[in-house]
């Protein structure tokens, strides 16, 4: 696969603060890349060093193959997709929308015909003649792809365009933008906070913190694999328990403080006698009556069960060293009640251990 | 609390009418005066007259003063628009919010510098400089008297002003000047011309600057002011109405225009 975008060793710092540090990512073709992480980590900044208005301290950009690094944002092949649309209030929609092809001097009635498509893909025909402060926020930002789009860039950014809407709608959307670009056949680099939309939306995600990339990777990679206790904490809601490495290896086993050791996987390799975290998600974990549980290695005391709705939420406490949360179906937790004796266990591979070092 | 007696209400509203009367009743008897037919000022008026208009706008004096006064406001209103309008971009895109307050302050301070000590300093300037006073050397007076008022209202348009749509045309393929003539100019442009008009407005009845600076030229208010020491001629009370009508519509349409930006 060819790449896109290509960012190589991008460095910035504004003064004595690093925003970025050594940023290498590739975006293939037809791709569509997220990058995930919470407000400050860099993300925003990566993305308009992509769009040319900021310049990378050091480092290249590549689009295409093509170097870009200096070219200033009007004569790059990109597009971005602003937070809260950024319309031009004083135009009207099919204004805003025509107004690339309006610079590049295309014949008027070519411009039409394309607004005219623009505005059919993102479903806002008949809306061509109103003026932007009139439109819902759903309508604003569909405006703007549309006007992002009409100059058929070669990568679409798109800067947390969906969080300024409501929930309902932010999901209608993501699913819309997503077959949009599938359909399209376009690279989009999308900028989030929020790790449902990224997983819902994205071929493969970037994971920022403090101005590096920690880990890229396909969602259900992420998900499944974390490569660090950031990033296990970050994507989901996981069970980060404290111990200590007493074997590392292929399955290395891992001794909880309670003093209970148990196997699991280890991404990156850890020496025997480290201290690490074992991560396991809640929907991983099971509760066996104590009864019933022969050679299961971890037993603890049901401390509280809360519910959601579709699941209910329990709490087992290992011997008084540490909280275990476990996501049941109902019926599961039915035979449960705060107090009783329960053994833990989760399928294999569904644990982590991974070292409390590294990003 | 203690209800208001009816007598209260009455003293309260008396009170209110005579602040109003204080602040009215100059330019009332002046705007009447201007149309009363009789030469000296005393009431009742007998009948009512344009001809004191007439003969104000005939007086090759005062023609010159109002060419002046024109010209000094047109100065004013431009200059003041330009540099004002630079200035205030370039304060409002400085990162570093401690400086751009203390520029912001350091420019609007001029305009709590008594306008005696603005008029004398430059005076003196001037003078050191062998600057000959004249209708020049005022129009620098009028542009600095003008230019923190410029600055104070293009700051409070460009502070709400959202930069991203700039950014969005500089995107979308527009080169600097392009994405300002496109999108800056059309958004910002009702307060630039309501900071024009400000300018203007306070350029046309500015005295003290002036008359340190200008020298044997004339402007209206110099004019009016010499033409006062020989005592009123009714005339001047026609000059003072015009004036206060121009003022009048100046400022009118430089707030209309300031709403109409916040809508």
């Amino acid at each position: 696969m060819t790449s896109a975008v290509e960012i190589v060793a991008v460095r910035k710092s504004f003064g004595d603060f690093v925003a970025l540090h050594e940023i290498n990512l590739s975006v293939g073709e037809q791709e569509f890349v997220s990058l995930l992480g919470a407000s400050g980590c860099g993300k925003t900044t990566l993305l308009r060093i992509v769009a040319g208005f900021e310049f990378a301290t050091s480092g290249r950009v590549l689009i295409g193959g093509e170097d870009i690094t200096g070219i200033p944002p009007h004569a790059r092949p990109t597009n971005i997709v602003f937070q809260r649309g950024a319309l031009f209030p004083h135009m009207t929609v099919r204004e805003n929308v025509g107004y690339s092809l309006k610079l590049r001097k295309w014949p008027k009635k070519r411009i039409d015909e394309q607004v005219d498509r623009m505005l059919a893909m993102v479903r806002l025909e008949g809306f061509g003649d109103r003026d932007p402060a009139k439109l819902s926020g759903g309508q604003v930002q569909r405006v703007a792809l549309a006007r992002a789009l009409a100059g058929e860039p070669r990568v679409l950014l798109l800067d947390e365009p969906l969080s300024a809407l409501d929930l309902k709608l932010r999901q209608q959307m993501q699913l819309e933008l997503r077959s949009l670009q599938k359909s399209l056949g376009a690279t989009f680099i999308f900028v989030t906070h929020d790790q449902t939309e990224a997983l819902v939306m994205s071929d493969r995600i970037a994971i920022m913190n403090a101005g590096r990339i920690v880990q890229f990777g396909r969602p259900q990679e992420i998900y499944t694999r974390p490569s660090s206790i950031f990033v296990s904490d970050f994507i989901g809601q996981t069970n980060l328990i404290p111990g200590d490495v007493v074997a590392g290896g292929a399955g290395t086993a891992f001794r909880l403080r309670a003093g209970a050791v148990v196997k699991a996987a280890a991404p990156a390799p850890l020496a025997a006698g480290s201290k690490a975290v074992l991560s396991v998600r809640p929907e991983n974990v099971r509760l066996i009556p104590a009864a019933r549980a022969n050679g299961v290695a971890l037993r603890g005391i049901v401390r509280e069960s809360v519910y959601l709705g579709s699941s209910v939420r329990v709490a087992v406490d290992l011997d008084g060293a540490n909280l275990i949360w476990a996501e049941l179906r109902e019926e599961e937790a039915a035979g449960l009640s705060i107090g009783d004796s329960v053994a833990v266990t989760w399928p294999e591979n569904a644990a982590l251990v991974l070292g409390e070092g590294g990003a | 609390m203690v209800a208001a007696s009816p007598r209260t209400h009455y003293a309260a509203a008396l009170f209110v009418v005579c602040v109003l009367l204080y602040l009215y009743a100059p330019v009332v008897v002046t705007v009447l005066f201007s149309f009363a037919d009789s030469p000296r000022l005393s009431l009742p008026i007998q009948g009512l007259t344009l001809s004191w208009y007439a003969s104000a706008l005939s007086n090759p004096l005062i023609q010159t003063a109002l060419r002046n006064t024109l010209i000094l406001a047109t100065i004013s209103a431009v200059g003041g628009c330009l540099a004002g309008t630079a200035f205030a971009f370039g304060v409002v895109k400085l990162q570093r919010l401690r400086l751009r307050r203390i520029l912001l302050t350091a420019s609007l301070l001029p305009a709590v510098v008594p306008l005696l000590v603005i008029g004398i300093s430059l005076a003196v300037f001037f003078r050191t400089l062998g600057s000959q006073p004249g209708l020049f050397n005022a129009a620098i007076g009028h542009v600095l008297v003008s230019l923190p008022f410029v600055i104070l209202s293009l700051n409070a348009r460009l502070e709400t002003f959202d930069f991203s749509v700039v950014e969005a045309a500089r995107d979308l393929g527009a080169p600097p000047l392009r994405a300002f003539l496109d999108i800056t100019l059309p958004l910002i442009r009702p307060s630039v011309l309501g900071a024009g008009l400000l300018a203007a407005a306070l350029s046309l009845d500015e005295f003290i600057v002036t008359w340190f600076n200008v020298g044997t030229q004339l402007t209206a208010p110099v004019l009016v002011w010499g033409l006062m020491r020989r005592g009123v001629d009714p005339s001047i009370n026609a000059l003072a109405t015009m004036f206060l009508a121009v003022l009048l519509v100046l400022f009118v349409a430089s707030s209309l225009l300031g709403r109409r930006r916040r809508a």
